[in-house]
């Protein structure tokens, strides 16, 4: 995710520069009305909902009903410091004091650029519930299963093989015996196909070897890899108390991990955020486009946020979230995020996948002792620009004079030593 | 020099006992009962077949499998709101203080995830320059005592905080209008602001209030009484008579070159014992300038084991030998009267003693230090006639910045229990001491306290006073506490809570706010005192920081310097005054109290890292004993030897009407003819067994001060007690171990002569240094890191510091006094203790030989005594490295020698191999066997908030030793690899080597050129344990060089 940082600046740009075209273009039309939008407002307004200010649909009848124009809206979106100072519109001054006093960040929009907003706002229609519903139902088939099963299939197909065989067997009796009637021979003694089954085996003692051989291969291979599998949870994805999805997060948009993960940098524990941190956004973000407000109330509830009073409960009880932990290691192993983020420059997806993919997580990696090893013999250390290698580089350098190494894996550096986890 | 001298272990190895001498060539004592065994007739009747054997194990296997394929289900629980200062995973220190009325340390505590979890030093403070003792770094353990009072009580029913607040302040109301009295009684109290809270208390309550028809009523009245449980109001009686003064001066150690000490535990005990011990190590660098040390006593103390030159006196000898001292001072120097004096049996040369000592005295005039434990007011003025002599007052001994750890008054405790007894005091605050354990049994306190209408204890468990005390109003463990402490000079240090109060306490300052009626807490009243009165070290420059902010990051601040009434000036009249009154030595059994270096005073005697913290000299854990001198010992039939087969003999000691069983140590270096018997005990549990019995009832009071000695009858009796210690286990015999010299040898001859290099015949029969010959590849030692231990024997003290740090840095489990006792101790680092006595080669020839033994005898009644801590050496070519047959334990290239537990599969072959017997086996679950769970502090949930969480706690059947605490040496790594430097020097540091109050351990990279630890172990006095075997350890030790003439002055 430490791309995302390199993403976001070109992500800028772009919106910088397709701004600075619109700011060229003049006048703005409803297109650039729906992006300013959304570039400026959607942080602290809805078109149809009160949320940190006030719903926007209805703002400019208002407006113009009491003032007979467009201008003091236009001035007061602007800046609406400048302009309760400037006017002292009682109106104006009462809205600051119903909103708790929260000052709306000055914009820096042309006259046309709001007009083209305000123009996007009223021409807004709400999403029709059929096109949620399609929404909802896409969302939903990515996360439901198609491949189906393997073993299944095989299981089909081996009774299928059996049936045919025993309609065959059966067949080859029949036509063998109706041969038989037609020479007037003794009918073949009736006997099932088990009982002749294992007489042909009995008769062929070379293949039951092999048979027998197959058999106890497969089945060791089975339980070698049933008891590798003990305590190995790859693929583990628990539900979680919250539908949390960081492939909306991470992934749509793109923030940055480090953001709510912020102890990955310095300390063991990459951190699982405290609420107080999703409260960053969703003190403004009330409703989400795949849960809607089901699954943010969860977070109210746990700190305690009244979103219709938009101010925090006194005197409640917080409550803290229990996650279920997919990354279990064992206790007696010792491991350091920030060992691996900021020496080594590990990106997160190296261990976790594509966790910005995910809309819930997954243990993508084994994580066993094996798994941890063999990055450990492949990974290059980094010492360039670090002082700590200086002389460690210069004397491994001279070590593997023969092999006439520069770079050196983590295993050279004695990164395959008990003590480095084990402690 | 160091080939001449033979080392034993204790009496039993001294005396070749057969038990001794039949389990030293093994590692486990026990034989392993197979025979008995196989001989069981039951066998063979048993209904268990082979068959169902294999049929469950069968099944269990089958069971475990599919037990072990579900996923376990692990909850995370983040913050809601997460506190700034936590970052999950990294710990914060905070700056506090410790102080019980006994000891002192400025300490920084280190917490992870808001629990505190270790204690170690702060460097900041004057007082206690960054040193910690064994009692105060066990002391975070005592904050998750189960034992601890959980809400007030009254009358042994629990009771809310509001009642008990109205129902006292009630009584309060009616003491005032009566014009009763209140008494407030605690230990000496350092804390400023609680003092001038008394104060208020004071003026509050005694307040003129008027009744209803206009008259005053009668006059009510408060007094604090300050009663130290080991008093110095001898001394502070003799500065009052000598310098008009009653103040405890401060001692510079660092400036004095000769020290003598008569009976002063000053490195583990005396006043303000962990700055003494800094200091003075300071001084104990062999060389032209190295200090010299005498002490007389009667037991062997800490400290007097590391005097260069003890002298074993009787108890009511020390006025005497004091006055020999003085005499002989005197009479070098020509001036002062000679006080009649003389030693009432001398067998081990006191006399010559103190006569060296007076010369080295006058040599180093205004460079020495003279001082005495006694309590005897008449001894302490004599103690300071010849400091006076000496010149040492301004220079060494310092009255402009006085001590404020000793304030207690036993006169004034004598004038309460009067008043008590007479029905004069109305209510009795009691905070910080437990005057009913601690007092003398012949004042009677416990019968004066039933005598008093209301009895207030301010504990925080249970004891002898909140036991007697009708209300209990239990405060907060340090831990959890607001404070400050005005220790030493114009030093403050404050007391900040690092954790929310786990029970439902309160501190007693807070309650006393509450009464009288305050809104603030006494968190408010320091902020407001502190944050204007702090100035010394103010920056202007901060702005954001208040004063206050500052003074608690640091834990210590400065403040005004206190004046002084009176100028002290001296006062000769007062010596000869104090010179007649002097008590002659009397003949007959004495016995000696003295205070240990693990329990104290007892104040956290129920503590299982003190309890199994072995005494620095008799290696005893668990228990209370008498210590006697073997020759006594033998005289009276008792069993001089120790060991899980060797039941201790018993005496009786009867001081003063008051009698004591108990078992008898032998205890070389005692003084014939003396018992010495701990104080502190009977506080103190395992399980449900009272370790010990109250030695302070024993105590006799002479002229209203409390004496710690007395005469006694000692008879034997026929009972035995097994008692457990660390000692005969693990021998090393024979051979060159520690290494010793003394000065003069030292600074005349060179290496060779006092620490020569092993020898070992290579392939052609020539002689050659041990390091040059091996069979094994060497490991790439010169790359990267290396890091290495370099321990200097010189200034080791024997404190035991280091173990407990060890046992809380690392988890190591505590095993109880049954397993000690099959040598099964956990502890990762033990420190040896060695008798030494001269032996002459040309008697005892090879001294492989066994007659040797026995002619060592006579000097063993007054041995020397040299201490040696040993941990895991992390040899590079390690022994047991190469036996284990599952590689849990291998070799790393930084030089550690790594124990992998979840690799071990417990075949013990390392510890069968290890040269130094430094692996730990777990013989059980110590966390979840019921056998320990009074014991191991871990296995309660409440205790099991101490554990590090960097360290694994290891389950049964694994091997574990000293890691050189590997978790701190990654986590200093990281932070260097983060920072991108190299590891800076003494950046990290193992959890001993922070605790030793002496910096007798130096840790660090033996591969950085520049590193202390690297100067350290190239330096002459350095070899290795054992260096003969070639192992190549990373654990270095410096020479101990003794500061005495010749061989002959020490072995009387």
């Amino acid at each position: 995710m430490r791309n995302t940082w390199v993403s976001l600046t070109k992500k800028l740009l772009t919106v910088t520069g397709i701004l600075s075209m619109l700011l060229m273009s003049s006048p703005a039309n409803a297109q650039d009305g729906e992006a300013l939008y959304k570039g400026n407002c959607t942080a602290c307004h809805k078109i149809d909902k009160k949320v940190i200010g006030p719903a926007l649909q209805g703002s400019r009848a208002r407006w113009a009903e009491r003032t007979g124009s467009d201008d003091a809206i236009i001035a007061w979106i602007k800046n609406s410091q400048g302009y309760m100072k400037e006017t002292g519109d009682p109106y104006a001054k009462q809205l600051y004091e119903d909103y708790n006093k929260t000052v709306m960040t000055p914009m820096a929009l042309s006259s046309d650029e709001v007009v083209a907003l305000l123009d996007y706002v009223d021409n807004w229609q709400p999403e029709t519930p059929a096109a949620a519903v399609a929404a909802d139902g896409g969302a939903g088939a990515t996360s439901s299963e198609s491949t189906g099963n393997p073993t299944m299939w095989l299981i089909v197909i081996i009774a299928v093989l059996f049936v045919v065989f025993r309609v065959l067997w059966g067949v080859n009796k029949s036509l063998t015996n109706l041969n038989r009637q037609k020479d007037n021979d003794e009918p073949e003694p009736s006997v099932d196909m088990f009982t002749e089954f294992i007489g042909f085996f009995t008769k062929n003692k070379a293949v039951m070897v092999v048979v027998f051989l197959l058999i106890a291969t497969y089945v060791g291979v089975l339980s070698w890899d049933m008891l590798n599998g003990i305590g190995v949870y790859q693929g583990y994805q628990p539900t979680q108390p919250i539908w949390f999805s960081h492939k909306i997060h991470a992934g749509q948009n793109g923030i940055n991990c480090v953001y709510c993960h912020n102890s990955v940098e310095k300390g063991k524990a990459a951190g699982i955020p405290s609420v107080n941190i999703c409260m960053n956004c969703h003190m403004g973000v009330q409703e989400g486009k795949v849960s809607g407000t089901k699954e943010i109330a969860k977070i109210y509830d746990a700190i305690g946020w009244d979103p219709d009073k938009l101010q925090y409960t006194k005197g409640y009880e917080q409550k803290p979230i229990e996650w279920v932990r997919i990354h279990n290691l064992q206790d007696f192993v010792y491991f350091n995020h920030s060992q691996h983020v900021v020496v080594g420059k590990q990106e997160c997806q190296t261990c976790h996948g594509p966790i910005e993919e995910m809309d819930e997580v997954y243990q993508y990696s084994e994580l066993t002792m094996g798994w941890c090893i063999n990055c450990h013999r492949e990974t290059n250390v980094s010492m360039d620009n670090n002082g700590y290698y200086e002389s460690v580089h210069a004397e491994l350098v001279e070590k593997y004079k023969g092999e006439g190494l520069e770079t050196f894996t983590v295993e050279q550096i004695g990164g395959l030593e008990c003590v480095k986890c084990h402690y | 020099m160091s080939n001449n001298k033979v080392y034993w272990r204790g009496t039993e190895e001294l005396e070749k006992a057969p038990a001794f001498v039949k389990g030293a060539e093994k590692e486990f004592s026990e034989e392993l009962p197979i025979d008995q065994f196989l001989a069981n007739k039951d066998l063979d009747s048993t209904n268990t077949s082979r068959r169902d054997f294999l049929k469950f194990m069968g099944f269990g296997i089958t069971a475990a499998t599919l037990a072990a394929c579900e996923t376990p289900v692990v909850k995370s629980l983040p913050y809601v709101v997460k506190p700034d200062e936590v970052m999950p995973g990294i710990a914060n220190y905070y700056a506090s203080t410790y102080f019980d009325g006994y000891d002192f340390a400025s300490v920084l505590v280190k917490t992870r995830e808001g629990r505190p979890i270790h204690i170690e030093g702060n460097k900041l403070s004057k007082t206690t320059k960054g040193g910690v003792s064994a009692r105060v770094n066990s002391s975070i353990l005592s904050l998750y005592n189960k034992r601890r009072f959980d809400g007030p009580m009254k009358e042994g029913q629990s009771i809310d905080w509001a009642t008990v607040d109205s129902e006292l302040k009630q009584q309060i109301e009616n003491v005032k209008s009566n014009g009763g009295n209140i008494r407030v009684l605690s230990s000496t109290m350092i804390s400023p602001s609680s003092q001038s809270l008394l104060g208020d208390f004071r003026t509050w309550v005694e307040s003129v209030s008027e009744s209803v028809d206009g008259e005053v009523t009668a006059q009510s009245t408060v007094k604090h009484i300050m009663y130290d449980a080991v008093s110095a109001a001898g001394m502070l009686d003799a500065n009052k008579r000598t310098h008009g003064v009653e103040i405890l001066p401060g001692y510079h150690f660092d400036k004095a070159k000769v020290v003598v000490s008569f009976g002063a535990d000053f490195m583990v005990n005396w006043i303000n014992p962990i700055a003494f011990a800094r200091d003075f190590s300071k001084t104990r660098i062999p060389g032209e300038n190295m200090s010299k040390h005498f002490q007389f006593e009667t037991v062997m103390s800490t400290t007097g084991s590391n005097a260069d030159v003890r002298g074993a006196i009787k108890p009511s000898e020390m006025g005497a030998a004091i006055a020999m001292l003085g005499n002989a001072i005197a009479g070098m120097i020509g001036s002062g009267d000679k006080i009649s004096a003389s030693l009432s049996s001398d067998d081990n040369n006191v006399e010559g003693k103190i006569k060296e000592a007076a010369a080295k005295l006058v040599a180093a005039k205004g460079q020495s230090i003279v001082i005495s434990d006694s309590n005897d007011p008449n001894v302490q003025a004599i103690v300071n006639g010849i400091n006076q002599m000496l010149n040492n007052y301004g220079s060494t001994i310092d009255f402009n910045n006085p001590i404020n750890l000793r304030k207690g008054s036993d006169a004034a405790v004598v004038e309460l229990i009067s008043e008590m007894n007479n029905g004069s005091v109305d209510m009795l605050l009691v905070m910080d001491s437990d005057p009913v354990y601690t007092s003398p049994a012949s004042w009677g306190f416990a019968d004066a306290l039933s005598k008093v209408k209301t009895v207030v204890s301010f504990a925080e468990k249970p004891d002898a006073t909140s036991q007697n005390a009708g209300y209990i109003l239990p405060v907060h463990h340090y831990l959890e506490s607001w404070n400050d402490a005005n220790p030493f000079a114009n030093e403050v240090t404050f007391t900040q809570p690092t954790i929310n109060p786990i029970n439902n306490t309160r501190q007693w300052q807070d309650t006393m706010m509450i009464w009288m009626g305050m809104s603030d807490s006494y968190y408010d009243l320091l902020h407001k005192k502190w944050n204007s009165e702090v100035s010394a070290s103010d920056d202007s420059t901060v702005i954001f920081a208040s004063k206050w902010n500052v003074a608690v990051q640091d834990g210590v601040s400065v403040m005004a310097m206190p004046k002084m009434a009176i100028e002290p000036v001296f006062n000769s009249e007062a010596v000869s005054a104090a010179a007649s009154a002097l008590s002659s030595p009397s003949e007959g059994w004495e016995v000696a109290f003295y205070v240990k270096t693990g329990i104290g005073i007892g104040i956290n005697a129920d503590n299982p890292w003190l309890q199994e913290l072995p005494d620095p000299v008799t290696k005893v854990v668990w228990d209370q004993y008498a210590t006697m001198n073997p020759s006594d010992m033998r005289e009276q039939g008792l069993n001089t030897l120790m060991g899980e087969q060797q039941k201790a003999g018993m005496v009786r000691v009867t001081v003063n009407g008051i009698s004591m069983e108990l078992p008898v140590v032998a205890a070389p270096g005692q003084k014939k003819g003396t018992v010495g018997v701990a104080l502190g005990y009977g506080k103190g549990y395992e399980g449900d067994r009272l370790i010990g019995e109250n030695a302070f009832a024993m105590l006799s009071v002479v002229k209203g001060f409390v004496q710690y000695s007395s005469s006694a009858s000692v008879e034997k009796i026929e009972r035995r007690y097994n008692i457990a210690s660390t000692q005969t286990q693990h021998t090393m015999m024979g051979r060159k171990i520690l290494n010793e010299t003394t000065l003069p040898d030292f600074n005349q001859n060179d290496r060779e002569h006092w620490n020569p290099a092993e020898m070992i015949s290579n392939a052609y029969g020539e002689k050659v240094p041990v390091s040059t010959l091996d069979l094994w590849a060497n490991h790439d030692i010169d790359l990267g890191h290396r890091w290495g231990l370099s321990i200097d024997l010189n200034t080791c003290i024997g404190c035991g510091s280091c173990v407990t740090a060890c046992h809380s840095e690392n988890n190591v489990p505590i095993v109880g006094k049954d397993e000690v006792n099959r040598t099964r101790s956990m502890s990762w680092l033990r420190i040896d203790r060695y008798y030494s006595s001269e032996a002459d080669p040309d008697i005892h020839g090879d001294i492989s030989q066994e007659k040797n033994y026995d002619q060592m005898e006579i000097p063993s009644d007054y041995p020397e005594v040299g201490y040696m801590p040993v941990m895991c050496q992390h040899c590079n070519h390690a022994p047991c490295e190469t036996v284990c047959p599952v590689a849990a334990t291998t070799h790393s290239n930084e030089g550690f020698n790594q124990m992998t537990y979840n690799r071990c599969i417990g075949t013990r072959y390392c510890a069968n191999n290890c040269p130094y017997k430094v692996r730990r086996f777990n013989w059980f679950n110590y966390v979840g066997d019921s056998k320990f769970t009074d014991v191991n502090p871990s296995s309660d949930n409440l205790a099991r908030m101490v554990l590090n969480p960097d360290v694994v706690v290891r389950s049964r059947g694994v091997m574990e030793k000293c890691s050189l605490c590997v978790q701190r040496v990654q986590a200093g790594k990281l932070d260097a690899k983060k920072a991108g430097t190299r590891v800076p020097d003494g950046s990290i540091q193992t959890a001993c080597a922070s605790s030793c109050p002496t910096n007798a351990i130096t840790f660090g990279d033996i591969n950085d050129k520049s590193s202390k630890v690297r100067e350290s172990a190239m330096n002459d006095r350095a070899y290795h344990l054992l260096e003969e075997i070639g192992v190549q350890p990373n654990v270095w030790y410096q020479t101990k060089v003794r500061n005495i003439e010749n061989s002959a002055e020490h072995t009387a």
